[in-house]
């Protein structure tokens, strides 16, 4: 069971289960002290285990993060490719 | 907002920089195992990428490559007892809580209230930063960890990448 924020890098990868949050890179389960957004994304995770779903299952989270994190998708990119 | 498409944009930055394009893996198919029983009776181990460990242990090297150092993280570790280095994501948000990638406190009230049997004694951190060797990880590092999770009868393993 995986958990992704990089939805085209986990779909080529194709693990055998997993959910997509559209957050940034270092907060799969949400923010400092967002004690329920943490354990949502957890939970559901965890059913998705349990669920009868075909290999390589993807599912799309609908959980927002709220403001646009381009800005750090742009300094982890840097980081990525230097 | 969209999802972000880090592949199209790496490969972007890759050519700008003149180096050949980086060959992903692309996976056609994918394996998978039923769980052999209800939730509420599994054992469960995480697994982050994310640069992260126990206060007394050595730091990770946040630019790592190739490192295939994996500490076993006690079940049991209090949240405020980890320190966090990897130059490949934002990790403020988890040096403010670890939990932000490695949810071992929604694990453990998971495990109280018996949604998840129980957690594994062992929960873990490696595989982090830039590993270019992928053959090492199919043969020998992948398989190593697998053989860990059975050793220590893990019914469910939530992997969490960073």
């Amino acid at each position: 069971m995986l958990v992704s924020t990089g939805r085209d890098l986990t779909e080529q990868v194709r693990p055998p289960r997993s959910v997509f949050v559209n957050f940034p890179m270092g907060n799969p389960f949400g923010r400092p002290g967002d004690v329920a957004m943490q354990r949502a994304v957890l939970l559901d995770a965890l059913r998705l285990a349990e669920a009868d779903v075909p290999a390589g299952v993807l599912v799309d989270l609908p959980y927002q993060w709220g403001e646009d994190f381009t800005p750090s998708v742009d300094r982890t990119l840097g980081a990525m490719s230097k | 907002m969209e999802p972000v498409r880090y592949v199209e944009r790496l490969n972007n930055r890759y050519r700008q920089q003149g180096f050949p394009p980086y060959a992903w893996t692309i996976n056609e198919d994918a394996p998978i195992t039923a769980l052999r029983k209800p939730l509420s009776q599994c054992r469960v181990a995480t697994l982050t990428s994310g640069g992260v460990s126990r206060c007394a242990m050595p730091a990770w090297d946040p630019d790592a490559r190739n490192d295939f150092r994996l500490d076993a993280v006690d079940a049991e570790a209090p949240t405020d007892d980890f320190q966090v280095h990897d130059s490949y994501y934002d990790t403020t948000s988890a040096k403010q809580d670890i939990n932000c990638v490695f949810p071992l406190d929604r694990l453990r009230e998971l495990a109280a209230e018996g949604v998840i049997g129980s957690l594994a004694a062992r929960q873990w951190s490696g595989f982090m930063g830039r590993i270019y060797k992928r053959s090492h990880v199919l043969e020998e590092a992948g398989p190593a960890f697998a053989a860990e999770l059975a050793a220590d009868e893990v019914d469910l393993a939530l992997l969490v990448p960073a």
